[in-house]
């Protein structure tokens, strides 16, 4: 090995996260940086989003105080910032595809809106070994391939792909196993597609009586100090935007990040995390995750594209699960969703 | 999926396991791919580095699988330009690794393993205490081969002060590699 190649090797384990973060914008720009800031729309509403954060934080503060709770609070179950009752139990839901041939989620029911944590693969005896399902009047083909559970609120997604992997263009997707209703496809040629589906929703009971269960569970938070520090990994030529938060617990950056991507037609289309980087020496110091914070910012952070999300209620509980129901509004129809996000032992 | 879950489905030959990696890392791998090339590049570059995972696992069972895969995106970009006969491009690489050559003393007193593990090692700590501002130029100078000009554009600062800066954190570094291996 020469010289030059060695550098290049340890060039090669430069921290990846030092190597995502030299893309970011400068923070301390310079008169020549703002002319060229102010040329690109996409660091403009960067600048713009942080305003909004900073004039938008000291509201949200106080609602914040009244969301997070401690244990058994009997008043949590009826506290809500949400004005109009949900009248309406459906609400239109946006498909989004991404350019790229990326997945994009018909925007999904029920327990289908927690994260993908927590889940293991397995090979279901009740799936059944072949199914159709027909999106946007193309029918897709596919052979059962393994289960999952992706959400804590325990609903099972059967997995399918093709038969020959090159046939035709998806690469697989995912049914409820319960109703058998197509949650997730995942296509594999490039296309974008931006269109309004319906999907049936809960029962504002079902919700509350769900909301009760997570509640009775509830810590408090306040003895870590907590900071969330946004990164902005927006798009401006897909048609989302997506919002990503690192945390820090105790001062101490962690590799956890929770993902918020919303469309530019202002509407929440995904909440996601990730645990890389985790270690059973962290794990006693990252009990109290702030991921619930990171949440709340990322609500703000779309906020700034159309004010239709708001709050209703949020709590961790002792199993580390952190629940939270939003509501969205501000559009022809309403809805509510609930989110719980488990942490994996 | 957690990335144990990714390796696993590799590790078995199922063919998911690409869709997953791409579900999981695609939107972070091209923003670092366009760091080098144009955004169609950019996506034949992270194709590629797709499928070069699935070729290299296994036998590979990489600890942090996003940083693997960087690698690797890192290699085709610099090997796609090099292919495209950016001239420029290529020999600034070499120029590169010559400039941060001069940071390491003699490989021959160490074993090589051993110089590009305590290298790193340092390298990546003396990053962690610079000021953000300035491991910003640092990465983009040496794992993007950006220009002076480039990181001065992106800053809006004069090229000289970019140089400077450099000059300055490639002297600590270093000093700080000679001070850790006499202790």
């Amino acid at each position: 090995m020469n010289k030059t190649v060695l550098v290049e090797s340890i060039i090669n384990q430069i921290d990846i996260r030092y190597v995502e973060e030299a893309l970011e914008p400068s923070s301390v720009p310079q008169a020549s940086s703002v002319r060229s800031l102010i040329q690109k729309p996409v660091y403009l509403a960067a600048a713009a989003l942080v305003v909004c954060l900073v004039i938008g934080g000291a509201v949200f503060a106080g609602i914040r105080n009244k969301l997070i709770t401690g244990p058994n609070d009997p008043d949590i179950i009826s506290e809500s910032t949400h004005e109009t009752p949900l009248a309406e139990r459906r609400f239109r839901c946006e498909v989004l595809s991404l350019a790229n041939g990326g997945p994009f989620s018909p925007f999904l029911t029920q327990s289908d809106l927690a994260v993908q944590w927590g889940s293991g693969l397995f090979q279901s005896q009740t799936a059944a070994k072949e199914i159709t399902v027909t999106f946007e009047g193309t029918a897709y083909h596919g052979v059962y391939s393994y289960s999952y559970v992706p959400s804590g609120l325990g609903v099972t997604h059967d997995v399918y792909k093709p038969e020959i992997p090159a046939e035709g263009d998806y690469n697989y997707f995912e049914v409820n196993s319960s109703t058998g209703d197509l949650v997730f496809i995942h296509l594999a040629s490039p296309r974008l597609l931006l269109e309004e589906k319906e999907a049936s929703f809960i029962s504002q009971e079902e919700i509350d009586e769900i909301a009760k269960q997570w509640a009775a569970k509830w810590i408090p938070l306040d003895e870590y100090e907590k900071e969330v520090e946004f990164r902005d990994t927006q798009d401006d030529d897909w048609d989302f935007y997506a919002y990503r938060f690192w945390s820090k617990v105790n001062g101490v950056e962690t590799t956890d990040y929770v993902s918020v991507m919303v469309s530019n037609k202002g509407r929440l289309i995904y909440i996601g995390a990730s645990q890389a980087g985790w270690s059973r020496e962290h794990r006693a110091e990252l009990e109290a995750f702030p991921v619930e914070e990171a949440i709340l910012k990322g609500i703000e952070a779309s906020g700034f594209v159309s004010p239709t999300i708001n709050v209703k209620r949020l709590g961790i509980t002792s199993e580390n699960e952190i629940v939270l129901l939003l509501g969205l509004n501000g559009t022809e129809e309403e809805g509510a969703v609930l989110f719980v996000i488990r942490r994996e032992d | 999926m957690t990335d144990r879950q990714i390796i696993e489905l590799f590790l078995h030959r199922d063919e998911s396991g690409i869709a997953e990696l791409e579900r999981q890392y695609g939107t972070r791998l091209t923003r670092i791919a366009e760091g080098f090339l144009s955004r169609e590049d950019s996506e034949e570059c992270v194709n590629d580095t797709w499928l070069a995972a699935w070729n290299h696992i296994p036998p590979d069972e990489p600890r942090n699988l996003f940083a693997y895969l960087a690698v690797i995106l890192r290699n085709k970009a610099l090997n796609r330009l090099k292919a495209e006969q950016a001239k420029k491009r290529s020999v600034e690489v070499v120029e590169l690794s010559e400039e941060l050559a001069a940071c390491i003393p003699d490989p021959k007193a160490d074993t090589e393993n051993e110089a590009l593990s305590s290298f790193s090692d340092v390298l990546n700590r003396f990053l962690q205490a610079e000021s953000p501002e300035n491991r910003k130029m640092f990465v983009l100078r040496f794992w993007y081969g950006k220009s002076f000009r480039e990181i001065a554009e992106r800053f809006g600062c004069s090229e000289a002060k970019v140089q400077k800066t450099l000059n300055r954190m490639k002297h600590q570094l270093k000093r700080k590699y000679k001070k850790d291996r006499n202790q």
